[in-house]
């Protein structure tokens, strides 16, 4: 008996905009459903034919704690159209996939619309421990002074409202310091990142330049006055010269640090979303996959050693269950979260030791990953990266550039907060 | 006005029991209304008796210690007065009897020894709502069905049962005025904060909660509290005659500016309301059911309640003809093609009513203007539905295309083609133009059977008509379609025949041309529209020819001038309107000045004389109005029966409707029909006659009008 594939029929994402730019208005919710909508009418897919939604964001907000019901709700997709969220940092729209994936393997759903969304413009801020105490205690209160009386204690300072954390909770350090900690560790000099994110955006804006994207991201009018269009990233820059990035000062650790806003991603906001179906089920409603999951993996290392090396981790588990060689991805995205990450992925790919000290493998390193085929149309440093919303971008982009090349294989992979690594082996159609 | 808030229901003359209790173990009894002839409660004399009979002999009963009154109806409470019972009062004294009668009875039912409460689900209208004010007590459901108003002013009438005044006592004197005054439907949320019903609960326990309520007002019965607001409001008003004068003096003069005259119902209930302030309760149900008594014979309310049958009818009215017969298809999708005021308005009046839309315009900040505009009028789940875009993506699976871009016939030729690669053979193709013949728009197609006119009037969606215009080759089930989605979008249809400018757009022409005219003879521009609005209409044509654009009705004017000759032509001054760049509204220039004076005011462009080459007459105020209203609305009527005579219209009805709710003819005058059936065909050709010996050949009188004049003939039976 043949096996069922996942096919992924359609993509789509929104232009990715700089925190508090485009879309300061707006949710991760609002951005999810523009793009899911936007997904569903392109497609021309009758949205009775959903049986599923997986949808994520990165930071999740307490308004929509189930971003992906939400968005079947605000979307017209009919009601019974189930959903469920997930969170996995920066691979939170891989592990949507994936999950939609393995329900439809299993034999439980044959369509499905997965991906993600954040908004860096508007972060869930809370209160301080104190206060939020007294706020629940005064709303158990009965009388009046009994609710004066649970707010006595409090300080002025516990009444400043609380950002959320970006700093991982088991080590205590940002993310930015886990890079410039990496880097100094691997001795990975500043020039060799600012090149990296030099040539991110040099071939970002060469990409949009020619079109590359046109089929990937579509046009927002952001509400509420709709009147300020966004149609292409507004992070990425056109005019990139490698001089500008030795400008910058080092961001996370001004006397010996390399790791600076220059050469890592920024905030940013946007969505991003996939249409999935079983290879059977895209045949019978007439359509012509873009390409196939071919395998994933998910892996996770100590925070404390190398926070940002899921990629070298999860890459090899994913080919091996793809059957294939790293030498036999035509393309290989990985997300940039810092330029240091990427250098240090890339070389513990290629290094023996890597090999047999981290992964116990003994058949030598997983292998090279040529310019000409790594983050081939740039990377999240220079399209932006709106945590959850990154994953499903890099597996469309992908896919599309495989195809672009008759190639066969691509790869997709990602860093993501906790010491977690995400892989995406995809193929194209044949 | 809603299907609801009256209903017509033809009632047959055999007895029928419309009020059954019952009586339950804890002494409440319940008191059900349920007329087995109608779909929806209607207060009827059966009614009122039976009911009065049923609260006697409840309160007799000394088992009964509360009394609860529902309706036995699945969705709607008691939706007012019947409207047939209505219109056939013959005498003034008739109705005020009745009115009388009731209010006395429903006092009784407010003062009676045992408490009443109303359980109120569905729509509670006019009669319906009067009713339960005068409960001690009402409980609602909030379910989106359950409305509280007194709509009967949307009639030429005004509540007979005490209602009205009923408010004032709780809400305040401005509560009623503005819930009287506009007929609009309150929901039980408002209805509750204005302390016009006493609790609002989930429609599954309604019941039981208006039977607690009840058992504990027959314990424990204390008078209504008004809150400060309303206290604050009555020593203002009511107890300061000062005040009390000035406020009212104010109030007359904004109702009389508002309405000219024409509308006395409105004059008529604040008479009511000035009353109660002045001299309380009794005084004011007095003078309500004298006033009551006179609208219902009013020749006002006469039109307007034929109006309303009208529409009621066009509901049931499939569109097509008696030979034809022809299923809808079933439409979820539409395409609407251009996203300027028409075609975002159509979005918006779909996606409020349930259907998907795709909107296309030629760029994003086009799109992105349609996208704000359906926004601002419709709610989140509702534009939940509307996506849009700059191609013809995601129109594939679309039931009906509306095509909105610019008045041009080969754009229009481009966009049929265009879209008509993309729908399903079986999609129906509409063109929302105002003027150009559809058969010549379905030139393009490949599918011309499929093409029709939906002609929409802006704003969308608040003008209540759709005119949809059929070519000799439309498809009946095209047709069929269209009209269902017309219906769904809240619209009331008329369907006409091809041919240039349609009905509404052709009758409009020479009225518009008439004014022209009169101001080509140095008539001033504020003399004509000041007529026309006296005369009913809610703009001038002058001032409406600035809002629709002076370059757009030239165009239009060309294409019916083409069709229809000499009595169309413009007069020769007005070209050099255009000549000096004169659109109206839209480039500020036009008849009155734009964006220089005051807001709300409206001052004539006087630099226009000088344009046209014309000294306005000085004596403004003396120039005759009857000229200028006479000239252009029998412009307009001698058309509209041209159209009925070249079958252009299915019937005098839907010109009626047409032109009442497509251009503004004066309600009160009941549409171009009617006003020739009032006035008399005679009288009418009499008058047009005059007129052509005067003014010339374009007001030779439609051989139609001859006809009926010639054999004594009327319009309507």
């Amino acid at each position: 008996m043949k096996s069922e594939r996942v096919a992924i029929v359609g993509g789509l994402r929104t232009p990715f905009a700089k925190q508090g730019t485009a879309y300061k208005h707006l949710s991760a919710l609002d951005l999810g459903r523009i793009v899911v909508k936007e997904l569903l009418a392109r497609t021309e897919l009758d949205p009775r034919e959903i049986g599923l939604v997986v949808y994520g964001q990165a930071v999740p907000n307490p308004t929509a704690p189930n971003i992906a019901r939400e968005i079947v709700l605000g979307t017209g997709m009919p009601k019974s159209v189930e959903a469920y969220s997930v969170v996995r940092a920066c691979a939170t729209s891989f592990q949507a996939t994936t999950s939609a994936a393995e329900a439809m393997l299993a034999g439980q759903h044959d369509v499905a619309v997965v991906g993600g969304a954040d908004s860096a413009s508007d972060v869930p801020i809370t209160v301080s421990k104190k206060l939020a105490s007294a706020l629940v205690e005064a709303q158990k209160a009965r009388s009046l002074a009994d609710k004066l009386r649970a707010f006595s204690h409090l300080s002025p300072r516990d009444l400043v409202p609380v950002p959320p954390a970006l700093r991982e909770p088991s080590t205590g350090l940002t993310m930015g310091e886990h890079a410039e900690r990496m880097a100094k560790d691997a001795g990975v000099s500043r020039e060799e990142q600012d090149r990296v994110a030099h040539r991110s955006h040099t071939r970002a804006a060469a990409a949009w330049q020619r079109g590359i994207f046109a089929d990937e991201v579509m046009h927002v009018m952001p509400p509420p006055s709709f009147d300020r269009p966004i149609a292409e990233d507004n992070v990425v820059r056109h005019d990139s010269k490698l001089d500008s990035y030795a400008k910058l000062s080092p961001a996370f650790d001004r006397a010996h640090g390399s790791v600076t806003a220059g050469n890592s991603s920024a905030l940013t906001d946007g969505a991003s979303a996939l249409l999935l179906m079983t290879e059977s089920k895209a045949k019978a409603l007439g359509y012509t996959p873009l390409g196939f999951l071919r395998s994933w993996a998910y892996a996770a290392l100590d925070p404390d050693d190398g926070l940002l090396m899921g990629p070298a981790y999860s890459t090899p588990i994913a080919l091996d269950r793809a059957g294939l060689r790293l030498s036999d991805m035509d393309v290989v995205d990985m997300h940039e979260a810092f330029a240091a990450q990427v250098i240090c992925n890339k070389k513990a790919l290629s290094s023996r030791r890597f090999a047999e000290e981290k992964l116990n493998r003994t058949t030598g390193p997983i292998g090279e990953i040529e310019d000409e085929r790594f983050n081939v149309h740039g990377g999240s440093i220079a399209l932006g990266h709106p945590f959850a919303a990154t994953g499903a971008r890099m597996i469309h982009t992908v896919l599309r550039e495989v195809k672009r090349r008759g190639g066969k294989y691509g790869l997709a992979t990602a860093c993501a907060a906790g010491g977690l690594g995400a892989a995406i082996v995809v193929e194209v159609a044949s | 006005m809603s299907a609801l808030s009256m209903q017509p229901t033809p009632i047959s003359a055999r007895p029928t029991g419309v009020v059954r209790t019952e009586t339950r173990p804890d002494g409440v009894a319940v008191l059900t209304l349920d007329d087995p002839r109608t779909v929806f409660n209607t207060i009827t004399p059966e009614l009122g008796t039976q009911l009065a009979a049923a609260l006697d002999a409840l309160e007799a009963d000394s088992k009964v210690s509360a009394i609860v009154i529902r309706s036995g109806k699945k969705d709607s409470f008691v939706v007012g007065a019947n409207i047939d019972y209505v219109r056939a009062i013959r005498f003034a004294k008739d109705a005020e009897d009745v009115s009388r009668e009731v209010g006395k009875r429903f006092a009784r039912m407010a003062n009676g020894p045992k408490p009443i409460v109303a359980c109120v689900h569905g729509p509670a209208l006019g009669g319906g709502f009067e009713l339960s004010l005068a409960c001690t007590a009402a409980v609602a459901s909030d379910d989106p069905k359950t409305v509280l108003g007194l709509p009967e002013v949307k009639l030429g009438l005004m509540p007979a049962a005490n209602g009205l005044i009923r408010v004032a006592e709780r809400a305040g004197l401005r509560t009623a005025l503005d819930v009287g005054l506009t007929g609009k439907h309150l929901r039980p949320k408002k209805a509750l904060a204005l302390g016009l019903v006493d609790e609002v609960v989930a429609p599954s326990i309604v019941l039981d909660a208006a039977v607690a309520l009840a058992a504990k007002l027959a314990k424990d019965r204390r008078p209504r509290k008004r809150s400060p607001a309303v206290m604050l409001e009555a020593l203002v008003l009511e107890k300061n005659p000062v005040g009390r004068r000035l406020f009212f003096r104010r109030v007359r003069a904004e109702a009389q500016g508002k309405t000219r005259g024409h509308y006395p119902a409105v004059l008529r209930m604040i008479d009511v309301l000035e009353a109660y302030a002045a001299s309380g309760f009794a005084r004011a149900a007095e003078v309500e059911a004298t006033q009551f008594g006179q609208l219902v014979v009013s020749e006002t309310a006469h039109r307007l309640i034929d109006l309303f049958f009208a529409q009621t009818a066009l509901k049931k009215d499939t569109g097509l003809d008696a030979s034809e017969k022809a299923q809808p298809f079933t439409v979820e999708r539409v395409a609407v093609l251009g996203a300027g005021l028409m075609g975002a308005g159509i979005a918006a009046s779909s996606v409020k009513n349930g259907l998907v839309v795709r909107m296309k315009d030629r760029d994003d900040a086009s799109v992105g203007r349609g996208l704000k505009y359906v926004r601002d009028i419709v709610d989140d789940r509702a534009f939940a539905r509307l996506s849009a875009s700059t191609d013809y993506s995601g129109m594939r699976h679309a039931d009906l295309v509306v095509e909105a871009v610019f008045e041009d016939l080969d754009l229009k030729h481009s966009v049929l083609r265009e879209i008509e690669k993309v729908v399903k053979p079986t999609c129906v193709i509409a063109s929302n133009t105002s003027s150009i013949p559809i058969a010549q728009i379905a030139a393009a197609s490949s599918r011309p059977d499929m093409v029709l006119g939906m002609h929409y009037f802006s704003p969308v969606h608040r003008m209540p008509l759709l005119e949809l215009v059929r070519t000799k080759i439309t498809d009946p089930r095209a047709i069929a379609t269209a009209v269902a989605v017309g219906m769904r979008q809240g619209k009331t249809v008329i369907v006409v025949r091809d041919g240039a400018g349609f009905y509404t757009t052709r009758i409009l022409a020479p009225y518009l041309n008439e004014a022209a005219h009169l101001l080509a003879e140095g008539t001033p521009v504020e003399a004509i529209d000041e007529a026309m609005v006296d005369w009913g209409f809610p703009v001038g044509p002058l001032h409406l020819l600035d809002e629709v654009g002076i370059d757009v009705a030239a165009h239009v004017g060309g294409v019916t001038q083409a069709a229809f000759g000499e009595r169309m032509r413009p007069p020769a001054a007005f070209v050099a309107l255009e000549n000096d760049h004169r659109k109206g509204r839209k480039n500020g220039r036009g008849f009155y000045l734009y964006g220089r004076g005051k807001k709300n005011e409206k001052r004539v462009d006087d630099t226009v004389y000088r344009v046209l080459g014309v000294t306005p007459r000085a004596e403004r105020k003396t120039y005759a109005a009857e000229e200028i209203q006479l000239r252009c609305a029998l412009a307009m009527i001698n058309e509209a029966m041209r159209c009925q005579d070249e079958q252009i219209l299915r019937s005098p009805r839907d010109g009626d409707i047409g032109a009442v709710f497509g251009i503004g003819f004066p309600a009160f005058r009941g549409g171009p029909f009617r006003y020739v059936d009032v006035i008399g065909p005679a009288e009418v050709l009499r008058r047009m006659r005059s007129l052509e010996q005067r003014l010339g050949p374009r007001f030779e009188p439609a051989p139609l009008l001859v006809e009926m004049a010639r054999r004594g003939r009327r319009f309507y039976a």
